[in-house]
């Protein structure tokens, strides 16, 4: 599976997306730690998130499967 | 210089933030007078665009029209504008009967503008009447207590064309030369002279940047207004200090509200949006994402070309770094991105080097609706529409919708001159120019989308033959405006509550009564018609809270605050509201409740729902929207987005198997969207106290202290209201 990286996100990580895989059992939270391992500046607080896999909103325990895209976004109000 | 009246006069002392004056000038006869606000104005009609809407209630009517000499155009703050201490308080309103859609219209603007226009002791400016000799400046001196009528110095044929350029050499001209903070000008272009959606520019003195910065009150013609009028500028200064500006009940507490604001700005802003660091450019890429982007006229809601204009590559290319961007100070979300010394490559200023304040998301949505996705010629359209006097966002889509006209051979180059094929820069640019100087098919662009749609009817209805009304409907479907205003930039064809945002904003698809795209689409937090009326109702009332008190809303709507997420309604970020409610009863000393600001917002908003009623667009079919808006209109549009729509009917009707034909597909979607959206009218009409047709049940305005003679008046014509105390039906 596969995590995309946004805006400020990009800047840090340098990168569109990361791979990452699956064992049985991998959650997001999983996810959102090896990304933190591997970006520690990568401001990742969960509730300041919007947690999306394959574009539809998710939560932290979600199971994940081979070609998931996770995204992690801001909260937009709009203008 | 020719002065036309002045008068000397001594500037009011603001006491709770307000100084309880209005400043009318009258333009047909050079008459400057002074209004005292009776005590109680204030608390029914707030500030901002409370005393637009009041004005225009009480000195308007059902035939006044854009250009008629009792039209005003007002210039208000409220009584949160211009206190430092407090994050985006440099925010004024301007308010007119619009050219666009003849009715009220307001658009929100940031600058120095309206604090010193507040520090000259006005609450607000009503311009009215038609200049009979020539353009006028009018020049506010709070430090020598003079109000003059001018006639618009000359300082050449390219500068006084332009807005920017203009604003620039007055204010000198009457400063010694000198650009301050303590001065600022609002002024608009040429473009405003020959188009129906001429801005306001705001325009004032950055010393870190040692240049002016502009901002726009964009939508809807309030500098096609100014321009009719035969105001070119108006000029307000003084060196009152900015603390002093409100003189809060209670000064501490709205230091402490302003401070806790802050710290949540500080603190936020740079794990979500980063709008300090890249401003409003960040969401193109958001909305690409998701599908909202109006490319091509509103047909793709993404691109792969998008990624050439996302915020990298402005911050990459154009922007200044590390440079405070508010417009305002004491505003730290700083969200007012800027570029200097760009080249222009193209038009009359063509090798000049400019300072550009921009892009706004809005404007680069403009671009992409056009099919463009050139950072460079963001940029120069950013710069030309504000020098010129331009909405960005209006010039955009009727552009957008001939360029489809164009493209689906409903007009050819005999009609146009020349091709108007997707993405085509030169075309483009050549459009832009000639929309500005009323020339060519510029002449018909400027007159927006709904005008446009009319002769582009007539030209392919006389060459083909077919019947003009049919043609007419043809092209409605993908024309974008309501109530005869552009959409603002945002694709809706996935969230009918955003569908709802745009259809019932009372001025026009204009997103700041109610941006709901992502709550509904993404968040799916509105499942039902209920619920979507209940945000649909609730939104707009805290939204258009803001242009009254004279207070920028991102503080608010796009940093959540860190406690939201365990409150009932996250989207509603109430812990941040309470800042602004604490920061109200400090500056007033009201001792208002989160409650009591819904409720005077509501009366502002069934006041201006009233307006409408007056002016022809306060009923059902004023708020029906473009099958566009809706979903898609051509096959193409579909099968762009096929996955989607073929969940979305099994879904909605309980389908395994769908038809084969993708025609058969698209026509079951638009009867099922449509029949959706006439559900989300019946809900909202009954959540906002309105008859099913729209109109507001008498009962609704008796509440809010509305019923006066000519509501009773006009709502009788709709079988509304009380006659010989004789309750008529509904």
């Amino acid at each position: 599976m596969s995590i995309n990286f946004y805006g400020l996100q990009r800047m840090v990580t340098q990168t569109h997306e990361m791979q990452i895989s699956l064992s049985d059992g991998t959650r997001v939270d999983h996810v959102l730690e090896a990304v933190q391992e591997r970006f520690p500046k990568l401001p990742l607080q969960r509730k300041d998130l919007l947690i999306t896999v394959n574009d539809k909103v998710s939560t932290v325990d979600q199971m994940l499967k081979e070609r998931d895209k996770v995204s992690l976004l801001p909260h937009i109000g709009g203008g | 210089m020719h002065i036309h009246n002045s008068i000397p006069y001594e500037p009011a002392i603001t006491r709770g933030g307000y100084t309880d004056r209005v400043l009318h000038v009258d333009l047909s006869t050079s008459e400057i007078d002074i209004w005292e606000m009776p005590p109680d104005h204030k608390d029914k009609y707030v500030g901002g665009r409370g005393y637009a809407l009041a004005l225009m209630w009480e000195k308007t009517g059902a035939e006044t029209r854009h250009d008629s000499p009792e039209n005003l155009v007002v210039m208000a703050s409220g009584p949160l504008c211009g206190d430092p201490r407090f994050p985006g308080s440099g925010k004024f309103i301007v308010g007119t009967i619009s050219p666009l859609t003849n009715t009220f219209i307001d658009s929100n603007i940031g600058g120095h503008f309206g604090p010193l226009l507040k520090r000259c002791g006005f609450d607000a400016l009503a311009v009215s009447g038609l200049s009979p000799d020539g353009e006028k400046v009018l020049h506010i001196d709070g430090d020598r207590g003079t109000i003059r009528i001018i006639d618009a110095p000359v300082f050449g044929e390219g500068i006084d064309a332009g807005g920017l350029t203009y604003g620039e050499s007055l204010l000198k001209a009457l400063n010694d030369d000198e650009l301050n903070e303590h001065s600022a000008v609002v002024t608009t272009g040429k473009g405003a002279e020959n188009a129906r959606f001429g801005i306001v520019n705001s325009l004032f003195f950055d010393r870190r940047r040692n240049r002016l910065r502009a901002k726009q009150a964009g939508r809807g013609g309030t500098g096609t207004v100014m321009r009719r009028k035969g105001l070119k500028a108006v000029v307000v200064q003084t060196r009152q200090a900015a603390t002093r500006a409100n003189q809060p009940v209670d000064a501490k507490k709205v230091k402490e509200a302003g401070a806790q604001l802050k710290k949540v700005l500080s603190r936020m802003d740079p794990t979500q949006l980063q709008l300090g660091s890249w401003g409003t450019t960040i969401l193109v890429e958001y909305m690409n994402k998701f599908h909202i982007l109006p490319v091509r006229n509103y047909q793709s809601g993404q691109d792969p070309e998008a990624e050439k204009l996302f915020a990298d590559i402005f911050l990459k290319e154009y922007f200044s770094r590390k440079i405070p961007d508010g417009c305002f100070s004491g505003c730290n979300l700083a969200c007012a991105k800027g570029a200097e010394d760009v080249t222009l490559t193209r038009g009359p200023w063509a090798g000049e080097k400019v300072g550009i304040d921009g892009p706004e998301y809005e404007t680069i949505g403009a671009v992409t609706a056009m099919g463009i996705f050139d950072p460079q010629f963001v940029m120069e359209y950013n710069w030309y529409c504000d020098e010129y006097g331009l909405d960005t966002i209006s010039t955009g889509v009727t552009m957008a919708f001939l360029m489809e006209c164009w493209q689906r051979g409903y007009l050819t180059k005999t009609d146009t001159g020349y091709d108007l094929s997707w993405g085509n820069v030169m075309s483009a640019d050549r459009l832009l120019h000639e929309t500005a100087n009323g020339t060519g098919l510029g002449a018909i662009c400027g007159e927006g989308v709904a005008r446009t749609r009319e002769w582009v009817a007539k030209r392919h209805s006389d060459r083909t033959g077919a019947p003009r009304e049919d043609v007419q409907n043809e092209l409605k479907s993908f024309a974008m405006e309501v109530k005869g205003l552009e959409f603002s930039m945002y694709s809706t064809k996935e969230s009918l509550a955003q569908q709802g945002g745009y259809g019932f904003a009372l001025k026009g698809p204009q997103h700041d009564e109610a941006w709901l795209i992502f709550i509904d689409q993404v968040h799916k937090e509105l499942p039902t018609f209920e619920m979507k009326a209940e945000a649909l109702k609730w939104f707009p009332l805290i939204r258009t809270w803001f242009n009254a008190v004279g207070l920028c809303k991102l503080p608010w709507i796009d940093v959540r605050h860190p406690d939201a997420a365990s409150t009932a309604n996250p989207a509603q970020n109430t812990p941040t509201l309470k800042y602004y409610v604490n920061y109200l009863n400090a500056t007033t000393g009201s001792k208002k409740t989160l409650q009591d600001v819904l409720d005077d917002s509501e009366r502002l908003y069934h006041l201006q729902k009233m307006i409408n009623l007056r002016q022809g667009k306060g009923t059902r079919i004023s708020d029906q929207i473009p099958l566009r808006a809706m979903g898609p209109v051509f096959i193409n549009e579909y099968e762009e987005r096929s996955e989607y729509y073929d969940e979305w009917l099994k879904e909605q009707t309980g389908q395994k198997l769908l038809p084969a034909s993708v025609e058969e597909r698209l026509k079951m979607l638009i009867e099922l969207r449509k029949d959706a959206y006439q559900k989300l009218c019946d809900s909202v009409y009954l959540a906002k106290g309105y008859t099913t047709d729209g109109v507001p049940l008498p009962e609704t305005l008796e509440r809010f202290g509305l019923l006066d003679d000519r509501a009773a008046e006009l709502l009788s014509e709709y079988g509304l209201g009380w006659v010989d105390d004789r309750r008529l039906s509904n």
